[in-house]
């Protein structure tokens, strides 16, 4: 078996490290105090296990939900010179730069394992005095490494930032400085949580936090990249993965106990977001024009070349994709329909839950369908313009591009603050409606959506008809 | 082996990092790149190491172009930056034993191709030495063996006599020359004429990300600061 280079290197050095050494050592010392003092201090009770866990989880989820991240943070970022410099292995040898991202997230992996095997001798004294069943131990460390995954995961996509350093340490800190506070309360309250929790609920932290940590990998292999033609591979594995898991999710729909906790347009929202990310992540991964890589390695005709190109080609044929996905998710819910009622009919009825409120009639479909489609139309315009101003560089343009995504997410959930029925917080398509105070009939979503949808096409028409006749330029 | 560079062009944005560049490099020859700062060396070179793409033209080894088969180009080229990472926790052998890896050599052979690569560079006596430990010459000795692990065909040196003492300065001379009669191409740039002056057999003055002129045959004889000085339209003050 061919170890990952990139991993056994990362492995050694994190080994040497006084920090991890430390930590770990720092980490059995509280372990063993723990132990000692809670049943000391509180008497052996019916909870006594309990809080002993809870404490356990919390320090647990601070080493490896804070210190290793920090640790990959700043090795990856001592690799990087400044903001134009790639880590230095990247520099020049035939693996893929996801290797390096693996590597580095395999090697905190792997820590973050002997972390939480650490704990397993205190995890048993707990068990064993009572207050805290086998299901929620388990599920408390599935949480625990879900955040240390994804708090790992974001350290390495900050540290490949193309910011100078001064600014990739700055945002850092305050991204980590919350999670440290968010690390012991969670870590805490994990073991409630983990007592009450959903089976479904809990599919889709694991999905969220899968999608999260996907997405952030992307986004580390996009910015350290030092072309764009390494970059494909990668982001298109991820994007098709990132489809077939939110796929999954919204197959669960047809199961009556999601609904209970989310609703048919929360869920839309969700897969949209997702889908809108993940275009926006791979639109910024290309370069403004066509890689003459990327298309000469394309079959030159037949049936393969068909499938190939809108995955192979720039920007604009990228998009392309994101479209046909957006419309494939956009019907799937009214096509399986009829053959959920048919084969749940029995379930949906005996739970006494109707099938998602909304987008079961083809107007709703048609609503969503064309503002999800304008939102991609407008975002693909606006990224072409801003990629061919000189102006803005290429730090410039993903930041404001996570900026921008963050407030489109944001507003609507501030609008619903005046709102006591959350509508907009649940309905995005309403949101211009609420801001305008106009009353939202179908027939104005239709209108509105139908309007933006037409101005998205019009300012993408020339350059989609460039992408579909691009050629190699020798 | 024969590389070709064929009307090669770089713009970033409105600029022109590269016009027009085209010149051919065979086996055993050492072709030095002079020219003011901001002339297209660095992106010319980074481009021939597939680190880059050009707007347009082609860089061709045997025939073969780079932009379209860049992991067979990754394995005929040795690249060797202007710095090296002071990384306080890994060794020099460690580092070089990691490109051997990346470079597909496993068990004995990686072993056997570590050891001959450190042998050749004079890396042996410093190997277990931490890059961080190491001075800027030193350094450039475990550059040279990086560059060199996977034995390709062509060695690209950007500015490698750069911040060298003058002992060091010798060191990397001979290296090179050693390298060329292995009968290596190496493409090298620097902006220490004397340098280029003797060890080339060859040498490109650039300016402005256009080729001005290409000084073929044995550069010792020919004073190569009078030529850069009339190319580059400096004056000497």
């Amino acid at each position: 078996m061919n170890l990952n280079p990139f991993t056994l290197k990362e492995l050694r050095q994190l080994t040497r490290a006084r920090t991890i050494t430390l930590s770990l050592v720092l980490f059995l010392f509280i372990g063993l105090f723990l132990a000692y003092i809670v049943p000391v201090m509180s008497g052996i009770g019916p909870d006594t296990g309990r809080r002993l866990f809870a404490l356990l989880n919390a320090v647990l989820l601070g080493m490896s939900g804070i210190i290793l991240p920090c640790n990959v943070y700043m090795r990856l970022n001592s690799e990087r010179g400044g903001a134009k410099a790639n880590a230095d292995f990247t520099l020049h040898t035939p693996l893929p730069v996801s290797a390096v991202v693996d590597g580095k997230l395999r090697s905190a992996l792997a820590l973050m394992v002997l972390f939480a095997t650490a704990t397993f001798p205190f995890a048993v004294v707990a068990y064993l005095l009572h207050g805290i069943p086998f299901d929620v131990i388990a599920i408390s460390y599935a949480f625990t490494i879900s955040f240390s995954c994804m708090s790992v995961h974001t350290a390495v996509a900050v540290a490949s930032l193309k910011l100078p350093k001064m600014s990739r340490n700055v945002l850092f800190c305050l991204i980590f400085a919350g999670s440290a506070f968010a690390a012991f309360v969670l870590g805490v309250g994990a073991v409630d949580l983990a007592g009450n929790i959903p089976l479904k609920n809990l599919l889709l932290m694991v999905l969220a936090a899968l999608t999260f940590c996907l997405n952030a990998r992307a986004y580390a292999i996009a910015f350290l990249s030092p072309s764009a033609m390494e970059r494909d591979c990668a982001i298109k594995a991820t994007l098709i993965l990132s489809i077939f898991l939110w796929g999954v999710y919204a197959c669960s729909f047809a199961f009556d106990g999601v609904q209970e906790f989310c609703s048919a347009t929360v869920g839309w929202r969700v897969i949209s977001t997702a889908a809108v990310s993940f275009m926006a992540c791979y639109a910024m991964a290309q370069p403004a024009g066509y890689s003459r890589r990327i298309l000469s390695g394309l079959p030159k005709s037949g049936f393969m070349r068909f499938f190939i190109w809108p995955f192979s080609s720039g920007a604009a044929n990228t998009f392309l994709v994101a479209c046909v996905v957006a419309t494939a998710l956009s019907l799937f819910e009214p096509a399986v329909k009829p053959w959920v009622d048919s084969r749940f009919a029995q379930l949906a009825t005996a739970a006494g839950s109707s099938f998602p409120e909304t987008l079961e009639t083809p107007w709703k479909t048609a609503i969503f369908f064309m503002y999800f489609f304008s939102l991609l139309l407008v975002s693909r315009a606006l990224w072409r313009f801003i990629a061919r101003s000189s102006n803005f560089t290429p730090v410039f343009v993903p930041t404001a591009a996570i900026f921008l995504f963050g407030i489109a997410q944001t507003i609507p959930n501030f609008i619903a603050v005046s709102d006591s029925a959350w509508a907009a917080s649940i309905d995005i398509d309403a949101v211009p409606f609420y801001m305008s105070g106009v009353r939202h009939l179908e027939r104005d979503h239709l209108v509105f959506s139908a309007v933006a949808f037409f101005i998205g096409a019009v300012i993408n028409a020339v350059p989609f008809f460039k992408a579909v006749r691009a050629k190699p330029k020798a | 082996m024969k590389l070709e560079v064929k009307h090669l062009r770089k713009e970033f944005g409105k600029t022109v990092a590269v016009d027009d560049l085209s010149f051919t490099l065979h086996a055993g020859e050492i072709l030095g790149m002079a020219g003011p700062n901001g002339s297209g060396k660095t992106t010319t070179m980074n481009i021939i190491a597939t680190l880059d793409e050009p707007t347009s033209g082609d860089v061709l080894i045997d025939g073969v172009s780079v932009l379209e088969y860049p992991d067979a180009a990754r394995r005929a080229i040795g690249f060797m930056p202007d710095y090296l990472p002071g990384q306080p926790d890994i060794s020099a052998h460690e580092y070089i034993d990691f490109f051997a890896r990346a470079y597909g050599f496993t068990g004995k052979n990686r072993k056997r191709r570590v050891n001959e690569i450190e042998e050749f560079t004079g890396v042996m006596p410093i190997r277990d030495k931490t890059l961080a430990a190491l001075s800027r010459g030193m350094k450039q000795r475990v550059s040279l063996a990086r560059a060199l692990v996977h034995d390709p065909a062509i060695l690209i040196m950007d500015e490698p006599a750069n911040g060298l003492d003058p002992r060091a300065r010798i060191e990397f001379r001979a290296y090179a020359k050693k390298v060329a009669s292995l009968g290596k191409a190496v493409l090298v740039s620097s902006h220490i004429l004397a340098d280029l002056n003797d060890i080339c057999t060859g040498c490109l003055v650039m300016e402005l990300g256009r080729l001005k002129r290409r000084i073929e045959g044995d550069l010792k004889n020919i004073d190569l600061e009078s030529v850069f000085m009339e190319l580059t339209k400096g004056e000497v003050q």
